[in-house]
């Protein structure tokens, strides 16, 4: 293993060990997730149709070199001197340089990923300055001698407690662990150093190029304080943060505020364009901006990674991220924690720093909720790629990739392969040799596949359409009977179905950073449906993540117009099983008045959320208790399967707070379409758990 | 002006001061001087000041708050020198400042400074009283956005800053625990006046 994964894994097991912290991360994630529900549903608007507002303000726009140039042409037109820094270095250069000709002793700061991002602070000091954030979270990790741990709330990780004592330390008087108490003392602390600093250096949430404008959002109104009282201000913004014109500042306000704290706005919005006089003298008092590239026209320029600098920071894709909510942003994370994080470490800080990309599970919920829709599984599948080249493939990873010939070895062997993965010899040895979890109960194979099983059934009328069904590895080499069970539906329902020769779905080659397998295999997928989808045939699974893959993935992966319209007609079983409940009839396979719990897996969210699965549920007669915490149940895919910190252990310190609730819910049987899922939620609850599919009598041939 | 029109401005009042009320804000509203040299006494009487910076009032304004100020120790930020107005304004307990607009759904009061001192004088007090004509209000965030970039590309020389205010300064930096004031105010009242 190399030093650095090394470090990660240790890392890792720490942060599972450190209960109370990251108790204190998974509630500040829940909390801001809960805001942003709340915000959103007071602002009445359609989310879909907001992202897409969103998005389109932000694309092509970001980096842009001739937009760029008009908003530091505005900028000198009004007064400001302007700087192109070419790489951090440069930028804290031009900063120094002005500190010496002013004679700045003292920096107060307001809060700026972006002088996080060149390590402002650091370096000014070398250069003989003191530099002093403002803003509370950033000053209370300043004192810390730590890094923000999260994009918003810099200190979530922090107890009062803790918060107390870091003051009382610096102040040298004892502070009391009460928010109020300490709020108390910072205000006197901080309100000189507003007032004797030469120099106030402000980030910029958006510079606006028609009249070269920086608009700084807080809601502590530090930012106010530095760009106004300190003779000289400084901005440093990032290239990618301008936009053209105002048309676009009022919603891009709005979606920084509601996915950061579901607020509608920031309690202080400055909209800065030079820097004003004070009691009218002008003496002394000089604005530059520091325009910063550092890496950002490369990332412009490279298709795999341009879509990041669209990140509008609110750190809503943190928020969600379930491995992120165990570890936190110093263990995921180098100076840009979280999701987002991975491809903007990859970018400016490159690709060494971002060994943690492989805390990213794929399970694709920071792509759901980020409100310009930014693609980062795929983004962070490059980074590991790249990771994977300089570093090697981990073995277990490999094995994991491998599934798709495994499973055609296994099914082929059984019985003998089912007594290998129950026996606990042959599982310590597949742990030792292998990096498979021997704690980790494994789907057995069939040695009958899907279409043997379906061999003499007879097919649908098609009255109600032709239908690929897609079963990816489970519904075809584990379950088969799961498969035989759907595919019998449908043609009851009136579809003819059939089942081509198809590889995987290849979720996998995501998971684990194998691109060039993921489009191999979504180009062989799709040059088998073609012809099928030229002749009206429409897809349907009951494997969400295949689903998932042809709809989200296959687009990116292998572009064109086969795989549009393989993304367009393919649809999750339920979904599909759905248009025609009314004249269903189901007969419920088990008889119980109680409440069945329901899982809904990641991939789903994406796609219906699980309505359909639940409503299916209801028509057999049943009583359904959706049980979520609102984000991954820990297992995505394979990841749980993993032996060590980076897998089985991180998998259940997710799961943990899942596997609670379902205890808390007292249910006795689960439903979840997904295979992974359920094996999750059975070794965590003991729970039986079932695809929905198995709580209905099956339709006889 | 016809009468729906007052109706349509009383509504709006109405979601004004539901939307301030819901950011921690203090509404008034004041029908005639009387009422707005009334509230002002009222609101500083509260608030325990010793001193009192007003700032970007327009003339008529300046002539009621002068006498809402009888005998409390205050000054005007136009009037500082530029040596000791950071001192004074930071001494200040409680600052009056004219704001130019306000969303009205969204509780955002709209501040055009074109110095500093004016500035400073709504961001360093711990009790903040915005003053603004309720002809200003406009519909929403949208509105006010609009109206920001209408004054930036209108001004051929000197650009204000312009600030958008929603509440008092506020944090939940310690354990998502809400405190209000950590450097600005921890109190904002919002004087409406129906009569300018």
């Amino acid at each position: 293993m190399t030093d650095a994964r090394e470090k990660l894994n240790e890392d890792i097991e720490l942060a599972i060990a450190n209960h109370p912290a990251s108790d204190k991360m998974w509630r500040a994630m829940a909390r801001g997730r809960d805001n942003r529900t709340a915000g959103i549903a007071q602002m009445h608007v359609n989310v879909e149709e907001m992202k897409e507002g969103d998005r389109h303000v932000k694309v092509g726009v970001a980096a842009n070199p001739a937009i760029v140039e008009q908003f530091a042409e505005s900028i000198r037109k009004n007064g400001g001197q302007v700087f192109m820094a070419k790489t951090g270095e440069d930028a804290i250069r031009y900063v120094a340089e002005i500190a010496k000709r002013t004679s700045t002793s003292l920096i107060v700061k307001s809060k700026s990923l972006t002088t996080e991002e060149i390590e402002f602070n650091h370096h000014l000091e070398e250069h003989g300055v003191r530099c002093v954030e403002t803003d509370l979270g950033e000053l209370i990790v300043q004192l810390n001698n730590e890094k923000p741990v999260h994009l918003v709330a810099p200190a979530a990780h922090l107890s009062t407690s803790d918060i107390a004592e870091i003051f009382t330390r610096e102040l040298k008087k004892e502070i009391l662990a009460d928010p109020d108490a300490i709020l108390r003392e910072v205000r006197p602390y901080l309100r000189p150093l507003f007032l004797t600093a030469q120099m106030g250096v402000t980030g910029g949430n958006i510079g606006v190029a028609e009249t070269g404008s920086i608009v700084i959002e807080t809601n502590e109104g530090n930012g106010r304080l530095v760009a106004s009282a300190p003779k000289v201000h400084v901005v440093i913004i990032g290239m990618e943060k301008i936009v053209p014109s105002w048309d676009d500042v009022s919603r891009l306000v709005q979606a920084h505020a509601v996915s950061a704290t579901g607020q509608s706005q920031t309690v202080y919005v400055s909209i800065i364009s030079q820097h004003s006089p004070l009691a009218g003298s002008s003496e002394g008092r000089e604005f530059h901006v520091v325009i910063l590239d550092n890496g950002r026209s490369k990332m412009r320029d490279d298709p795999w990674f341009n879509d990041a600098l669209n990140c509008i920071r609110c750190g809503a894709c943190m928020n969600i991220c379930p491995t992120y909510g165990i570890v936190g942003g110093h263990v995921f994370g180098y100076l840009y924690p979280g999701p987002i994080g991975i491809p903007w470490t990859d970018g400016v800080h490159g690709n060494e720093n971002a060994t943690f990309a492989h805390l990213c599970i794929s399970c694709g919920l920071c792509k759901e909720i980020c409100p310009v829709d930014i693609d980062m599984p795929l983004m962070i599948a490059k980074v590991k790629e790249k990771e994977i080249a300089r570093n090697g493939q981990p073995r277990v990873n490999g094995f994991f990739t491998s599934s798709e010939r495994l499973a055609k070895l296994a099914s082929a062997t059984s019985p003998l392969s089912n007594w290998a993965i129950r026996n606990s010899a042959s599982r310590y040895v597949m742990e030792k040799a292998v990096g498979v979890d021997r704690r980790r109960t494994l789907p057995s194979f069939s040695r009958k596949r899907l279409r043997q099983r379906l061999e003499g059934t007879k097919q649908g009328s098609g009255v109600k359409g032709k239908l690929v069904f897609f079963p990816d590895i489970y519904a075809d080499y584990n379950d088969p009977e799961l498969g035989y069970r759907a595919v019998l539906l449908l043609r009851q329902i009136g579809y003819e179905v059939i089942i081509p020769d198809l590889r995987w779905a290849g979720m996998p080659y995501i998971s684990y950073g194998e691109v060039g397998k993921a489009e191999e295999t979504a180009r062989y997928n799709l040059g088998v449906l073609e012809p099928l989808l030229s002749s009206g045939y429409g897809i349907v699974s009951t494997e969400p993540t295949a689903v998932y893959m042809l709809r989200e993935m296959y687009p990116k992966l292998a572009p064109g117009p086969v795989a549009a319209k393989a993304a367009e007609v393919s649809g999750e079983f339920f979904a599909t099983v759905q248009r025609h409940l009314p004249e269903t009839v189901l007969k419920p396979a088990f008889a119980t008045e109680e409440a069945v719990g329901f899982h809904i897996p990641c991939h789903e969210r994406a796609l219906n959320g699980g309505v359909p699965a639940v409503a299916f549920l209801e028509r057999a007669g049943y009583k359904v208790q959706v049980v979520e915490t609102g984000t991954c149940c820990g297992m995505a895919g394979t990841f749980g399967m993993k032996h060590g910190a980076l897998g089985y252990d991180l998998s259940m310190a997710v799961g943990e707070r899942l596997f609670d609730l379902f205890d808390e819910s007292k249910t006795k049987l689960v439903a979840s379409e997904s295979s992974v899922c359920s094996m999750q939620i059975n070794d965590g609850t003991g729970l039986r758990v079932l695809h929905p599919l198995y709580f209905v009598e099956p339709v006889r041939p | 002006m016809g009468d729906s029109t007052r109706q349509l401005s009383a509504s709006q009042i109405d979601t004004f001061f539901t939307a301030l009320r819901g950011l921690h804000t203090e509404p008034h509203l004041a029908s005639d001087a009387k009422q707005t040299v009334d509230t002002l006494k009222q609101i500083i009487g509260d608030s325990d000041v010793k001193s009192v910076v007003a700032a970007g009032l327009p003339a008529p304004v300046k002539l009621l708050v002068e006498s809402a100020l009888k005998g409390v120790k205050h000054s005007y930020a136009e009037d500082l020198k530029p040596a000791d107005a950071l001192d004074t304004i930071s001494k200040a307990d409680l600052g009056i400042t004219w704001v130019q607009y306000a969303a009205a759904k969204n509780g955002a009061l709209v501040e055009v400074a074109y110095d500093d001192a004016i500035k400073l004088s709504s961001c360093l007090p711990r009790v903040h009283v915005a003053v603004l004509s309720s002809k200003t209000l406009l519909p929403d965030l949208d509105a006010a956005f609009a109206k920001v970039g209408q004054i930036l590309r209108d001004e051929g020389g000197r650009k204000p800053v312009i600030s958008l205010i929603s509440g008092p300064s506020k944090t939940a930096d310690i354990e998502l625990r809400l405190v209000y004031g950590v450097h600005g105010p921890h109190t904002l009242h919002v004087l409406l006046l129906d009569w300018i």
